[in-house]
């Protein structure tokens, strides 16, 4: 009942995953050409840098568009060849496809297990599908579920507090080694390319709301500080400003080092040895390492941080197996749910079949009895006494389907089964 | 000394505390100046009027520093001490507002308890030697707690250095909260081994007549105070000595002064009953003994 059809960064290069992706603009409407097509059919796009997926669904098989014209679906969206897409894309049905989801929104399936933006992408793709009227019970249980399955990774599992990336790490891991908190630190960022954007998405998590950047070209400099916060200041002023810093992040992409240990060595006099801990996330370094030999000066390079990022990436693979756990758990659990679900119809109909025909005899019964003149005790054992007939033929049936319901196994032969021995409406 | 009464001690406060008021309505260049000189001659009466006092209780026989009203004014001199520090410290603060108040209120009650009967010399003697056990044991305590912080620096700077960060086997503190520790430590230490020896010598005086001065025990932590004195004025004199690794070698030196500290009263039986006995000199034992039961 639920199918996915899509690619991602396992199986398809950066170039076709770029060329597959969707605007959430081109998602809404795509959602809605999909639901024009097929009206049965509940579908979400989820569409990141790392994936392009088309969840689909349906309480009805023949209600579901087939995995290639789901495929063709997404290839003329894109102008696409269908063969380019074929050998990379990947498919999943039925319960499958639900474990598949729920890896995804935990970021077992992400490219850096364990981070922390897939949940959130996730949910915006689901919330896309209700604004878009593509989202039915199906996609509601499914990607409810998911957002259950990521709180409870997240909060059982350690899969997400260790940090995998040189400047999370630098910032949230080897900062706080040194400083109790960065709130009343003065921080001087060198720099204002990616690696400085980065830093200062993690200096902000970092409840940091004060930083000094300084780059050689100050527009781009005063752009960084527009998209997030801080103060520039001339780069010329860049010695002083190693004089006052507490702490130093560096991200240039300069090709000799920007600081020498001789212009450094000046600096230190200056700052009477108090504690600076420079981070150096340049490649090539901007501070020489020679410069980690003076007291109160702490160096720390890429591959410094690299070292601690591969240890906490090794950390949260040992977290993999707890995690499945609770995928599994889940995943059982919502198509127990999910098939129950599907059976309260079915049980409904008929219990109110047999009260009907209950109804029907007693009232032809009692209208016989009424002329002989029937004591209202022996009524109410008559009616008593039909109520359990009914009952008892009833539970066998009805345990069956709700024992079929729970073990999760496919229960729609033994539902229509039900449906025409009992004559009940489709 | 004898001439400085009540009155100049509450005065100086009482100007302090004016001064500090003064905020509220006007912009007085060198205040703070002014607040501390206050203060500081507050300080220097009050030292000087319980000076007098002393040397005239011991010239009566009676207890020295055991009435109410010396423990008012003594109370008085911590807290104005204490405010003093702390205007010294923290110029663009008001502590004056919340501390002179109980200065000013603990001569008062100097003042309103100044007839309350001595206590005996026996009395002053048993307080006294509490306060001093209490403010030697609080100052040890403390050295060691300064030298752990101390070992913990050397241990967590040693491996920050070496890039060995985010090991869960060995987490300590951050390095600045340690440097901060280690610092406070070293005042605290101080004030308390200050606090415990000037208790002694009144205890000595009170119950002997005299101060031990070449008594190991005695001498030993005179010299531990004077170094840690030595070690709080190079640490906020000598600029690079505020921070990291300096800061950490001084509490280990200062744990080693406090070694010798303690051979010398545990070696050599100090405060002990054998002891008292040896160095009480029964010619120029007090004649309040006599009035221990």
């Amino acid at each position: 009942m639920w199918r996915m059809v899509g690619c991602n960064h396992r199986q398809a290069s950066v170039d076709l995953r770029e060329r597959l992706a969707f605007t959430s603009e081109e998602a809404e409407a795509a959602l809605r050409e999909l639901r024009r097509r097929s009206p049965d059919q509940e579908a979400v796009l989820l569409s990141t840098c790392n994936r392009v997926e088309l969840y689909t669904a349906a309480s009805d098989q023949g209600g579901m568009l087939p995995s290639d014209e789901l495929l063709r679906f997404l290839a003329d969206w894109h102008r696409l060849p269908v063969s380019d897409l074929q050998e990379h894309l990947v498919q999943h049905n039925g319960p499958s496809a639900v474990n598949h989801l729920f890896h995804v929104a935990s970021s077992l399936d992400s490219m850096v297990v364990g981070e922390a933006q897939i949940a959130s992408q996730v949910k915006q793709a689901y919330e896309l599908s209700i604004k878009a009227d593509a989202a039915g019970p199906l996609m509601h249980a499914a990607f409810q579920a998911a957002s259950r399955v990521a709180k409870r990774v997240a909060r059982e599992t350690a899969i997400h507090r260790r940090r995998v990336s040189v400047p999370s790490v630098a910032i949230c891991e080897v900062a706080t080694e040194f400083f109790s908190s960065l709130t009343d630190k003065r921080i001087l960022l060198i720099g204002a390319g990616e690696m400085a954007d980065e830093s200062m998405r993690y200096l902000r998590e970092a409840g940091v709301q004060h930083v000094l950047v300084t780059n050689r070209t100050q527009t781009r400099a005063e752009q960084l500080i527009v998209t997030h916060f801080g103060q520039v200041v001339p780069w010329e002023q860049l010695n002083q400003q190693l004089i006052d810093a507490d702490l130093v992040i560096s991200t240039t992409s300069a090709e000799q080092p920007l600081v020498t240990y001789d212009q450094f060595l000046r600096l230190h006099e200056a700052r009477f040895q108090r504690l600076l801990l420079i981070l150096d996330l340049a490649v090539p370094r901007d501070f020489d390492p020679q410069i980690a030999d003076l007291p109160g000066t702490y160096l720390y390079s890429v591959d410094d941080l690299q070292s601690a990022c591969d240890k906490n990436l090794a950390e949260r693979t040992k977290e993999y197996p707890k995690a499945e756990r609770i995928i599994q758990e889940e995943a059982t659990r919502l198509l127990a749910d999910v098939q129950h679900r599907g059976t309260g119809p079915v049980i409904r109909q008929l219990r109110e079949q047999a009260a009907q025909a209950k109804q029907d005899e007693l009232t032809r019964l009692f209208a016989r009895l009424e002329r002989a003149g029937i004591d209202p005790q022996v009524r109410s054992e008559i009616e008593q006494s039909f109520e359990r007939l009914v009952n008892k033929l009833l539970h066998p049936p009805l345990a069956s389907l709700r024992h079929a319901a729970e073990d999760g196994a496919s229960h729609n032969g033994l539902l229509e089964a039900l449906r025409r021995l009992f004559q009940l409406d489709q | 000394m004898g001439g400085i009464s009540l009155i100049c001690i509450a005065s100086s406060y009482g100007l302090a505390l004016l001064l500090e008021l003064s905020r509220l309505v006007a912009r007085v260049p060198g205040r703070r100046w002014l607040v501390l000189l206050a203060i500081a001659a507050g300080v220097i009466a009050n030292m000087g009027h319980l000076w007098a006092r002393g040397q005239a209780e011991l010239g009566f026989g009676q207890g020295l520093l055991a009435t109410w009203y010396d423990w008012s004014l003594l109370s008085a001199l911590a807290l104005a001490i204490g405010s003093g520090w702390l205007t010294w410290r923290r110029p663009e603060s008001t502590v004056g507002y919340f501390l002179l108040p109980p200065v000013l209120a603990l001569t008062a009650l100097a003042w309103l308890v100044r007839d309350v009967a001595p206590f005996s010399r026996h009395e002053a003697v048993t307080v006294w030697r509490s306060l001093h056990a209490a403010g030697m044991a609080a100052g040890v305590a403390t050295v060691l707690m300064g030298l752990s912080a101390g070992l913990m620096y050397l241990v967590h700077s040693s491996r920050l250095k070496h890039k060995r960060v985010n090991t869960s086997r060995l987490r300590l503190p951050p390095l600045e909260w340690l440097q901060s520790l280690n610092r406070n430590c070293l005042l605290v230490s101080t004030l308390f081994l200050a606090i415990g020896l000037l208790a002694g010598v009144v205890m000595s005086l009170n119950r002997d007549g005299r101060v031990g001065w070449t008594e190991p025990g005695v001498l030993l932590s005179g010299l531990l105070l004077i170094w840690l004195l030595g070690a709080v004025g190079l640490e906020h004199f000598y600029r690079p000595a505020h921070q990291g690794r300096k800061m950490a070698y001084l509490m280990v030196a200062n744990a080693g002064f406090l070694a010798l500290a303690l051979y010398g009263a545990l070696g050599f039986s100090h405060g002990t009953a054998e002891q008292e006995r040896l160095v009480t000199d029964p010619a120029t034992a007090p004649e309040t003994r006599s009035e221990q039961p």
